[in-house]
């Protein structure tokens, strides 16, 4: 049986590859494309995101307003290219933050062992009662408007998922020869850690870092979307949807469900790109 | 034995959320500001007034003698006064529970029927059904509460008129009627999560020997299917009950946002915009509090749905 | 009359170059033990599972699988679940792994034959075990044990064909040894017909009537127990003897077979036994050998052992 295993499941998984392959191609390109505007946004808008153009106001697309205008009178499109700013760099902020904070709190724990992993994993697990998106609502009311205050909190809220695979991750790293023998040369903790260990772990934190993309951007615009954590005059998606809604109660759609469709498009390439590389990574490694 | 461990299992609980209250209580004491200028909203007061209100809350005294204060009143079942609206926490969150509740019981019926449904249907209905349910749970998993509540607000309510656009109803039956859509936009996303969790636990049932040996014995395939995969895959599912849950309460907050429903939600929003710190506390603190009782329920039922596992023994059971 | 009758069984799996069972012969009377023997990747295994018509996901066969008159690999799925029910059954090697863990022992005998109960009971005591596993659960129990369940679930349709798939791998030695014993029992109390699919040859001329031999999918030989194992005809099956371990003549060095099994992904011209045969010749690179009956025996070898020899 075990011998029989791989040879019947192998063509099949190539089959499911090549058949996501395409997918995968797609989203990748769709999400750098998404960065690209993310970095290049502001530039990129046709007209001031801001600026009210009140005799176009809800009306649909024409020249002037390639994707029609809000009730303000505001640019869609322009809207749309300069939200992307603010909604995908603060989920990029998040992402690196808690991997960089996950991966020295979880190294640490498996590293040392005992007491401090005790206590490191414990808080990890209290961290993990407080919903992510309540944590940053905490955040914002406590510590003000701004980008800061939601990635610090929602940094906080994913750390415990990166810090627990990093952990156990070093804990069976550690138990393999090859950690010992360096030990044994006379090699510091800190340098196997540094030049071995988390080069050897990178991978699989780093797959489920970029899952928790789409989480930072859903929880980020959730918050914009209720007006918390945005400086004002800044457009983002969540905002957008905010300010389009009881346009599109009165029968003008497009200035929210544009805004929508960005969310929801961007959210669902970077998981496909993510999944894709935590599939690779975890095949792998057996 | 078993009486040890829950008795544990409870102090657990009991130092969690000890814990906890005292991150929040901490978190809102660390706030720059002051919390009296907070409750003037920006009006000037008299240095005695000042003095007053400073009294009322607390706020004098030492940072750990005010925590113990608080939490002492939580344990007594007062939460504090709402700073905005002058009145006990507790009513303000009783006034809005029923619709809430109301809510989250709708959407999470909707979450454990479709999603359970869709998961066994993507992992035994063949290679096409398959697919279809991964990009559906995919882009239900892209789809925010409130990107599906301005969804389902424009195609039923606006396009077809068949539901309100706002408010959660009287009555029980009008407040079904107005919940539909917000419960539906409400269990979207956790609809296509526990699809994938139920139908990735379905999978590594199905590639385990003993569902072979099941069908090697001349077992109905729906027999198979039934009392050797899905029910074992059950355990899986129901270990992430608890962030489920707490998932759909705090996503309460979008949804009654965006539908305008006056329950729970639309409370600790209306609070954190005008920064009412004792009932944010509460309302987190009951968040807290409902997703660590949800994750002691599951483990301490685990053994009914797993025989391998007993209480107070730790096992690498899967 | 044979209960169990493969006749030129080839099956193909996506992505390889060759069938991976090509034109298994092989029959299994009534009552009588029949051991199929081969190294990891033979076919072994499945040829034992085409028996119950459970084929890997994309495999196409051709060729006959007749069991007690059916042929399974034309059955309609309800009449091939009644062929499961009632006249042939599997033990499988991982008797930990085989049972659903949060099933209760009775259940799991019990299960889709309503009535059964008392059958259970029966059969339980037959394998040896206590009335009580009725009611405990798998992890309750030892991999011994477990295997007795199996036993005993497997009899539970009063199967006329038994295959076990190396059902003693996973068991500790002495566990091994009792269920051999209860399974030669069990042929002997039932007139159970039994395939019994092992890489261990000590194991098969212990049990079995006939032997058969397999390598690289196809039958390299096959013949009475007694026979193929004193006078090996094929080069294959006097390596594979070479190569056991004995504890009566202690050799020096262990005898190994030279080189690897031939990959699946690789075409195979002649006879698939030929890049690590001593008695290879050109021949046997380009032409398949055919089967040829030696007395009781089937040999197909370009150049068998004449009269046979321990190589």
């Amino acid at each position: 049986m075990s011998a029989v295993d791989p040879i019947i499941h192998r063509p099949v998984l190539a089959g499911l590859r090549t058949g996501r392959n395409r997918l995968y191609l797609t989203c990748l390109a769709f999400a750098a494309l998404m960065v690209a505007v993310a970095l290049a946004g502001p530039w990129l808008a046709p007209a001031d995101p801001n600026a009210s153009d009140l005799g176009a106001a809800l009306t649909g697309p024409s020249p002037a307003h390639p994707l029609g205008a809000d009730a303000a009178g505001r640019d869609t499109l322009s809207r749309l290219l300069a939200g992307a700013s603010a909604s995908l760099l603060g989920p990029i902020a998040v992402v690196l933050f808690s991997t960089v904070a996950g991966v020295l709190v979880g190294v640490t724990a498996g590293w040392f062992g005992g007491w401090p992993d005790t206590f490191l994993s414990r808080a990890a697990e209290l961290l993990l009662a407080f919903p992510a998106l309540l944590v940053a609502i905490v955040f914002v009311s406590l510590y003000g408007t701004g980008l800061a205050a939601p990635v610090i909190a929602l940094s906080l809220a994913y750390l415990p998922y990166v810090s627990r695979l990093a952990r156990n991750l070093t804990l069976s790293e550690r138990r393999l020869p090859y950690l010992a023998a360096y030990r044994v040369q006379g090699f510091s903790g800190l340098a196997i850690c540094v030049r071995h260990l988390i080069p050897n772990i990178a991978p699989v934190v780093l797959a489920q870092s970029s899952v928790n993309f789409g989480y930072a951007l859903l929880d980020l615009s959730a918050l914009s979307y209720l007006g918390l954590g945005v400086p004002p005059l800044t457009p983002t998606w969540g905002s957008m949807i905010n300010d389009g809604q009881s346009a599109l109660l009165q029968g003008h759609p497009l200035s929210a469900i544009l805004p929508c469709a960005a969310i929801v498009l961007t959210v669902v390439a970077f998981n496909v790109v993510a999944e894709h590389w935590a599939d690779r990574v975890s095949r792998r490694r057996g | 034995m078993i009486a040890r461990f829950v008795l544990r299992r409870l102090l657990e609980l009991a130092l969690t959320l000890v814990a906890a209250s005292f991150l929040v209580f901490g978190a809102v004491h660390l706030a720059p500001g002051r919390p009296e200028t907070f409750l003037l909203g920006g009006r000037a007061a008299s240095p005695e007034a000042l003095a007053a209100i400073r009294a009322q809350y607390h706020l004098d005294d030492p940072f750990f003698l005010q925590y113990l204060k608080w939490a002492g009143g939580v344990l007594t079942g007062d939460l504090g006064r709402s700073m905005q609206y002058r009145s006990p926490v507790l009513g303000l969150i009783e006034a809005r529970l029923p619709s809430t509740l109301l809510l989250i019981t709708m959407a999470a019926v909707l979450v454990v029927v479709l999603g359970i449904g869709l998961g066994r249907l993507a992992a035994v209905g063949g290679p096409a059904t398959d697919s279809a349910v991964l990009v559906g749970t995919s882009v239900a998993l892209g789809t925010p509460s409130f990107v599906a509540a301005i969804g389902l607000l424009w195609v039923f309510s606006v396009q077809l008129g068949w539901f309100p656009t706002i408010g959660s109803g009287d009555g029980l039956p009008d407040m079904i009627y107005h919940l539909t859509l917000p419960s539906l936009a409400l269990a979207l996303y956790w609809t296509g999560w526990l699809a994938r969790v139920t139908r990735g636990a379905m999978k590594d049932q199905l590639a385990l020997e003993h569902v072979t040996v099941a069908r090697s014995r001349g077992l109905p395939e729906r027999l198979v299917i039934r009392r050797h995969v899905l029910r074992n895959a059950l355990g899986p599912v129901a270990t992430v009950s608890g962030l489920t849950l707490s998932g759909l309460v705090i996503s309460t907050v979008l949804v009654e946002a965006a539908f305008g429903i006056g329950g729970l939600g639309a409370l600790l929003e209306s609070s954190v915009q005008v920064k009412d710190f004792p009932v944010v506390q509460a309302i987190t603190l009951l968040v807290v509090a409902l997703f660590t009782v949800t994750n002691l329920i599951v483990d301490l039922c685990y053994p009914l749905v797993d025989p391998r596992v007993r209480l107070g023994v730790r096992s690498d059971a899967g | 009359m044979s209960v169990l009758r493969v006749n030129g069984l080839r099956m193909w799996l996506p992505g390889t170059a060759r069938p991976v069972l090509d034109g298994v012969e092989l029959s299994v009377g009534e009552g009588e033990t029949v051991a199929l023997v081969g190294e990891s990747g033979s076919g072994k295994s499945l040829t034992s599972r085409a028996v119950l018509g459970l084929l890997p996901d994309g495999a196409s066969v051709e060729g006959g699988v007749e069991v007690a008159g059916q042929d399974v690999l034309a059955l309609a799925p309800s009449r091939l679940r009644e062929l499961r029910r009632r006249t042939v059954a599997m033990i499988f090697q991982d008797p930990r792994a085989g049972i659903n863990p949060l099933r209760r022992i009775g259940d799991f005998l019990v299960e889709g034959r309503p009535g059964s109960q008392d059958r259970a009971r029966e059969l339980v005591a037959a394998v040896g075990l206590e009335a009580r596993v009725l009611r405990q659960y798998p992890h309750q129990l030892s991999g011994g044990m477990l295997q007795r369940v199996m036993i005993a679930g497997a009899l539970m349709g009063d199967p006329k064909l038994l295959l076990c798939d190396e059902p003693t791998t996973a068991l500790d030695v002495t566990t091994q040894a009792e269920i051999v014993a209860l399974l030669a029992e069990v042929r002997r109390r039932y007139g159970t017909g039994l395939l019994f699919v092992t890489h261990d040859l000590e194991l098969a001329a212990a049990i079995a009537d006939r032997v058969y031999v397999m390598y690289a999918g196809r039958i390299a030989e096959s013949g009475p127990a007694a026979t193929l194992f004193t006078r090996p005809r094929h080069p294959y099956t006097a390596a594979l003897l070479a190569a056991t371990p004995r504890v009566e003549t202690r050799q020096a060095r262990l005898a190994t077979i030279p080189g690897q099994p031939p990959d699946l992904r690789t075409e195979l011209t002649g006879c698939a036994f030929a890049p690590r045969c001593p008695r290879a010749t050109p021949q046997c690179h380009d032409d398949p050998p055919e089967p040829l009956v030696y007395g009781e025996g089937i040999v197909a070898c370009h150049h068998s052992i004449p009269g046979g020899e321990r190589a």
